[in-house]
């Protein structure tokens, strides 16, 4: 054989079996129930990086926390208690610049079970405008006309509060609704009575057969934590008479830290027979609206006769889902921690991702606690301003 | 780098010393593309192979009576899809990915009668990512409605939404450019000395991850092709008779 070709059939088989060897796709360890601590921040860390969302505008560098963290929780010992209880100090160093505003580890070991981590909260709970949830119902009957609906359904609660809903008119001329979480679709469809259906048949009638004396609606979703995403076609999908675009969703489509679909429209369709509002809607928000508020908040900013009250929302914007629907969001440490995150990320029409800053108010009326405890909502006011 | 540097010059250095016939020819035909991965944690998910199309135009120089080198140009499909199944079937999302390719081949010649040729491949492949689709099938997750179902249960279900994009590469996450080995054979039908038909199946399997080294743990991603294609070949160096 000539000599160059020879050369070239021993680099070739050479070259062959030198990259046939490197191209080797790994398995992934199957620790259902890790023995050490550095298999639980493998575990851990992995989970992070192949189903959290947010590793392409995240500041936190993910390699950088393997390469710090990793040779720490080798040293600890998982059957030492006081080790257990330090690494929860390292996880919350870990995680405390993320941006996803659902983030939320809590621990099934038993001995830090009593244990959270919840970085969003961590942050915010240091700005000085930040308050905790309030009840807006008790002071916001006191501007309803007399014969308001309130009602309340124990068996769709969050944080120990029972769904409770408030509906009415103001001055005869404004429609207001207010809920503290979104189960109303499930408490409507529900089998057995409550009070909350009534209450839902009478806004959605009279949205159906607007009176010609109503000139607004304000719907009220401060403190409102979100609850079930149903709610959002429940809802917005009475106000629209056609398909509502109102930003985009984006989800992991792979292993890889930037693997993701591409920015998919996130469209909210029209009730059932659902007429179109025409009249000025107003949403009331506050800096403890989170989740699926903040979706509702946006939808109804996003129609061209739509205004929104209040304060910065919370920003948690992306929507949460069981892992199974996109393989990606919540994960769990067996036999240590729950990680919840994210299934989706959110972008606004604009283009802008909310995410850890939360929406903006069109016009901005800070929360004023005196105010409400003398029975005076300048937020409800400025909106029945607005509209009158 | 070095390397895929080292098999260029060889082969140019070889096929500048041949001193016999040259041909060219022009292929089409059917690509099937398998992403070599691991997905075994994602729930409910099947990697499927992607049937795709192909063309290539040849350069072959034969070197002596068995030994021919062949390269060209082909634009090759290498197309896979991430299934759903079980309660989830119907999700689905499709990469539909252009490489133009640069084969550089040794054909040994094993068979020679009545006009029909056949040929062991093998070789090398550069190839260039040149652009990508992506289509899907998704849960609108915030697109959903609630069903009391006959147990008394409510029970929520997510709307399924299509999408279909031009692929946006990224810098950090995908390597445009792949290395590789082939190996295959091809058959060719001589009708005289200067036409022939050819059919030709080759299997790629790519050296480089379809991704850049961007994280730690990460999973590569390795196409692995067949292409099956046939065309016609033209001999510069006969006259047909």
């Amino acid at each position: 054989m000539i000599k160059p070709l020879k050369y070239f059939f021993v680099f070739a088989f050479t070259g062959m079996n030198f990259f046939l060897s490197c191209n080797k796709i790994p398995t992934f360890p199957t620790n259902n129930n890790p023995k050490s601590f550095s298999e639980v921040f493998d575990e851990y860390w992995n989970g992070m990086n192949r189903n959290y969302l947010y590793w392409d505008i995240d500041t936190t560098n993910w390699d950088h926390i393997y390469n710090t963290y990793k040779p720490i929780f080798s040293q600890l010992d998982l059957n030492n208690a006081d080790d257990v209880k330090k690494s929860v100090g390292y996880f919350k160093e870990m995680t405390c610049g993320l941006t996803d505003a659902h983030y939320y580890i809590s621990f099934t070991r038993h001995e830090i079970a009593d244990s959270s981590i919840y970085p969003a909260y961590d942050k915010k709970k240091n700005n000085s405008d930040f308050h905790d949830p309030f009840p807006y119902w008790r002071v916001d009957s006191n501007y309803l006309d007399k014969n308001y609906q309130l009602g309340f359904d124990n068996t769709n609660s969050i944080n120990g509060d029972p769904l409770t809903v408030l509906y009415g008119t103001i001055q005869n001329k404004i429609l207001y609704f207010y809920c503290n979480n979104f189960s109303l679709s499930k408490s409507y469809h529900a089998s057995s009575t409550n009070d909350i259906q009534p209450i839902l048949k009478s806004f959605f009638n009279n949205l159906n057969n607007l009176p010609a004396n109503i000139h607004g609606l304000i719907i009220d979703v401060r403190s409102n934590y979100g609850g079930n995403l149903s709610d959002l076609n429940f809802l917005v999908g009475k106000l629209i008479s056609k398909p509502l675009h109102f930003g985009y969703t984006q989800y992991k489509s792979g292993n890889g830290r930037l693997d993701y679909t591409p920015w998919i429209k996130a469209i909210i369709d029209p009730g059932t027979d659902s007429k179109e509002i025409t009249i000025p809607i107003i949403v009331l928000a506050d800096n403890a609206s989170a989740s699926l508020s903040e979706a509702i908040v946006m939808a109804i900013d996003a129609l061209p006769n739509g205004t929104f009250i209040g304060e910065t929302t919370f920003g948690a914007t992306g929507p949460l889902t069981d892992f199974n629907a996109f393989n990606d969001g919540s994960f769990v440490v067996p036999d240590f921690l729950n990680v919840q995150t994210s299934s989706g990320k959110f972008k606004y029409l604009n283009g802008r991702i909310y995410e850890g800053k939360g929406f903006p108010p069109d016009i901005f009326i800070p929360f004023n606690k005196g105010a409400l405890q003398n029975d005076k909502d300048f937020q409800l006011e400025k909106a029945i301003n607005l509209i009158h | 780098m070095k390397q895929k540097i080292i098999i260029i010059s060889f082969l140019i250095i070889s096929a500048s010393e041949a001193k016999t016939q040259s041909t060219i020819g022009l292929g089409f035909g059917y690509s099937n593309n398998h992403l070599n991965t691991n997905i075994s944690n994602r729930t409910f998910t099947k990697n499927k192979n992607g049937s795709g199309f192909g063309s290539e135009l040849i350069f072959s120089h034969s070197y002596s009576r068995k030994i021919n080198f062949e390269t060209g140009i082909t634009f090759l499909q290498k197309n896979y899809s991430f299934n759903r199944t079980g309660s989830y079937t119907g999700i689905s999302e499709d990469f539909k990915n252009s490489y133009l390719q640069l084969p550089l081949i040794v054909q040994f010649k094993f068979f020679d009668k009545q006009k029909i040729q056949l040929f062991f491949d093998a070789g090398f492949f550069f190839s260039y990512w040149a652009s990508a689709k992506v289509n899907g099938i998704t849960p609108d997750i915030l697109n959903s409605s609630d069903n009391l179902e006959n147990n008394g249960r409510v029970t929520q279900y997510l709307q399924l939404t299509r999408y279909a994009e031009k692929y946006q590469f990224n810098k950090i996450r995908d390597s445009r450019l792949e290395m590789g080995w082939l190996g295959g054979i091809t058959t060719s039908y001589y009708f005289n000395k200067k036409y022939a038909l050819f059919i030709s199946g080759k299997f790629y399997q790519s050296f480089d991850d379809q991704q850049k080294q961007y994280m730690i743990n990460q999973v590569p991603k390795f196409n692995q092709t067949v292409f099956i294609s046939m065309g016609c070949l033209l001999n510069l160096s006969a006259n047909p008779q």
